[in-house]
């Protein structure tokens, strides 16, 4: 891996994000959104205007899309304000595709998106969007928003405030520069420092700016190279770990806690196409390894609704699957499946489906 | 066949008097029989069901005869001698009184603790032993005398692939014949180590161990630290594998000295499980109902200093790419960078994961829901032993040090 830049990368972005609603003191993170009392409140959830909304953009020839599914949302409880979050490497003009999407999400208010994620109606909630995008896309990115604000209040809408978040690295760490004088996200180091400039990661020379992935991949928006390496070797991290501990017993691999414990974010992520395909790569990768077990060690098993069920087995031949786990072939994932060039697996490669 | 104890109490009785004839002979310097010996053990703490004592030691040749509901005698099915007595203290934590000299006993532990993917010694690293240090500075008449011990070793100084010997961690297997012996014909490999111990009165130790440790960072590295006995003399030896021999008169202070340890570190697993365990976890909010919230932080070990590239890239290659060393960890090593390496690895020894994201000057972990909390202790404890003495851990936006103070209080708050 080289030192090439990350900062627009889809997957750095959406885990650099969620690194920084976590606690932390003495990391290399600076975790702003945690400090200014925000969670994430859910991962690609599907958020819908009501139908007069849609009609009256549709009476002023205004294009939006009925539902959308931003990255990520988070949730301020004791403000009760939620911040939609889009990640982009680029702005983008009125004229893009985008413009549909970004148009609902600034229709989106605060007590719409607190029905959409079925939170109760007995408390009134702000909104507000905002955008992540790479170096040197900040003037664009705020234009375009004022631009579509506009329209839409053309047209009677009361769109959400909007702010832009620009990502830059530097040598010492990776920085944020927040578009927002009125500091509308309420970051408590913008109030505090009246910098709008925040270094949120601390980079030593020759350090990578990459934290340990959470979300590894998202098949929605395509796969990088480092988010395959990770998803493949925690998948197969995930079985040596189950099987080397329970192998001998009779017991259940249920493919959703092992994704949940692979994808730390599992349970709050809701775009349930992206997750059907994982679990089906996942299936595949499990059953092939299973069936190198069977056949070299006798290990029986049934696969059905989610999970596989695994038979009991005698300890010498349990303890001979324990030593191929620890097996130099078994962590390089040189096995007997589908392998690249590099005697990888390929757990993408694999066919399957839930 | 030996004696076949009936109650908990004959066998406290037992342990008490045979504590006081050592004490005696201790204090004449002429020991006719082994001291107590109490092994701290950690059961691995799954989701499912607890597993019953014999399958938890289904591995050892041991019979292991029920007393009452947490005291059993453990005899060697072979020899048909007895082993010693197995007592379980809370869910998770067994401790083992035995005899027995160390060469009978401390391999054969060690290799069914290693050997099972359920069983775990309980580690002290040196910043626990500092915490309860301060305990004792602050508590304990400062006339008392009190031993430490503290152990350094430049492990990933050399390149070259060495096992580290299976012999006994105690001092007392320094004197012992036969473990010299495999030492002479294990390879001989120079490298940088420091141990130093010393046994001095509680006064004198906390005005000096602050300036001793601003001068030799090994001072952090407590590996041994002698609890002066609370309503005897003597004392009770805290080693940092979780062995505790009892020099005392009183068996019942040292199990009451183990008593107060298990409870503060079991408290801390547990606290370092609830806190950075990642996961999403259904929360409840009021009469709203409940939703899912991500739950989990990272934790950091930070090294002093910058460490030496050397050492670093020596730790990386044997610890992940030999899968040699104390750590014991698996893993595919990813170069991010020149210096950041990600490993998605397994704790070989409980089979359990952990996400590590290392660079020369830190180490930042993710643990999964469902990793022990144990699983920190003893990575803890070998970087001081064997990487960095002193190092800072904080759990998120807590300290170590910060965590441990409170729990002491809680502890003590409640009288236990």
């Amino acid at each position: 891996m080289g030192n090439e830049d990350f900062t627009g990368a889809h997957l750095f972005q959406l885990n650099l994000l969620i690194f920084l609603t976590l606690p932390a003191t003495d990391g290399k993170f600076s975790p702003i959104f945690w400090e200014s009392g925000y969670q994430i409140e859910s991962i690609s959830p599907t958020l819908t205007l009501p139908l007069p909304l849609i009609q009256k953009a549709k009476e002023n020839n205004i294009k939006i899309k009925p539902a959308v599914s931003p990255e990520i949302v988070f949730s301020n409880n004791s403000k009760k304000l939620f911040i939609i979050v889009e990640c982009k490497k680029t702005s983008f003009s009125i004229a893009s595709s985008n413009s549909e999407q970004a148009r609902t999400y600034l229709l989106l208010s605060g007590n719409l998106i607190r029905d959409s994620l079925g939170k109760s109606v007995r408390d009134n909630w702000g909104s507000v969007l905002l955008y992540l995008v790479g170096e040197n896309h900040r003037e664009g990115m705020i234009g375009t928003l004022k631009q579509l604000s506009a329209e839409l209040a053309s047209m009677g809408a009361f769109p959400i405030p909007h702010t832009v978040l620009e990502i830059k690295r530097e040598t010492d760490g990776i920085y944020l520069r927040i578009s927002d004088e009125e500091n509308k996200l309420n970051i408590t180091k913008v109030k505090d420092n009246g910098s709008n400039k925040i270094k949120v990661l601390h980079l030593e020379k020759g350090d990578d700016p990459r934290p340990l992935y959470l979300i590894p991949i998202d098949p929605s928006v395509g796969m990088d190279s480092y988010g395959k390496t990770v998803m493949e070797e925690r998948t197969r991290l995930s079985v040596a770990s189950n099987l080397g501990r329970k192998v001998g017993g009779e017991f259940d691999f249920i493919i959703d806690e092992m994704l949940a414990s692979v994808i730390s974010v599992w349970d709050l992520w809701e775009d349930s196409n992206s997750k059907r395909k994982i679990r089906g790569w996942v299936k595949t990768y499990i059953t092939n390894i299973l069936n190198i077990l069977k056949s070299n060690y006798f290990l029986n098993y049934q696969y059905a609704s989610g999970a596989f069920h695994i038979e009991s087995l005698d300890e010498e031949n349990a303890n001979k699957i324990r030593r191929y786990l620890e097996s130099a072939d078994f962590r390089k994932g040189k096995l007997e499946l589908p392998v690249g060039e590099d005697g990888q697996l390929k757990l993408f490669e694999l066919e399957g489906d839930l | 066949m030996d004696k076949i104890f009936k109650s908990r109490k004959e066998i406290i009785n037992y342990l008490e008097s045979y504590s006081k004839e050592r004490k005696s002979e201790l204090d004449q310097k002429f020991l006719k029989k082994e001291l107590v010996k109490s092994y701290l053990i950690e059961t691995f703490s799954d989701q499912e069901k607890q597993k019953s004592i014999q399958d938890l030691f289904k591995i050892s040749t041991w019979n292991i005869e029920k007393i009452d509901e947490d005291m059993y005698q453990v005899f060697d099915t072979i020899k048909g001698t007895t082993v010693g007595f197995l007592e379980q203290l809370f869910r998770r934590y067994y401790v083992l009184y035995t005899l027995l000299k160390i060469d009978e006993i401390e391999r054969n532990i060690m290799k069914i603790i290693k050997d099972s993917v359920f069983l775990d010694n309980m580690w002290f690293s040196g910043n626990f032993f500092l915490q309860l240090l301060r305990v004792i500075f602050d508590t304990v008449n400062i006339e008392r005398y009190i031993r430490l011990k503290f152990e350094h070793e430049s492990f990933f100084e050399e390149p070259e692939t060495f096992e580290k010997s299976e012999k006994p961690e105690s001092e007392e297997a320094e004197e012992d014949v036969e473990y010299r012996k495999i030492d002479e014909e294990e390879l001989i490999i120079e490298r940088k180590t420091s141990s130093f111990a010393f046994t001095d009165r509680i006064e004198e130790t906390s005005n000096i161990l602050p300036e001793l440790q601003k001068l030799v960072p090994t001072f952090y590295a407590l590996s041994l630290l002698r609890y002066p006995s609370l309503v005897g003399r003597g004392g009770h030896e805290f080693y940092h594998f979780g062995k505790v021999t009892n020099r005392s008169d009183s068996f019942k202070d040292h199990r009451n000295q183990i008593l107060f340890t298990t409870r503060l570190y079991g408290l801390i697993t547990e606290y370092i499980e609830a806190k950075a365990w990642f996961c999403s976890e259904k929360i409840l909010i009021g009469s709203a109902g409940s939703r899912l919230v991500l739950k989990g932080t990272p934790i950091n070990i930070s090294f002093s200093k910058e460490l030496d590239r050397r050492i670093y890239e020596n730790f990386i290659v044997k610890t992940f790419e030999r899968g040699q060393g104390p750590f014991r960890l698996w893993g595919n090593p990813i170069r991010v960078s020149d210096k950041t390496v990600h490993v998605y690895g397994l704790d070989l020894h409980l089979w359990q994961q952990i996400f590590i994201e290392l660079t020369p000057r830190r180490i930042t972990l993710i643990l999964p829901k469902g990793t022990c909390g144990n699983t920190i202790h003893r990575l803890i404890t070998n970087i001081q032993r064997f990487l960095d003495p002193n190092i800072s851990v904080t759990i998120g936006d807590e300290r170590y040090g910060d965590i441990m103070k409170n729990l002491l209080q809680e502890v003590v708050k409640h009288g236990e």
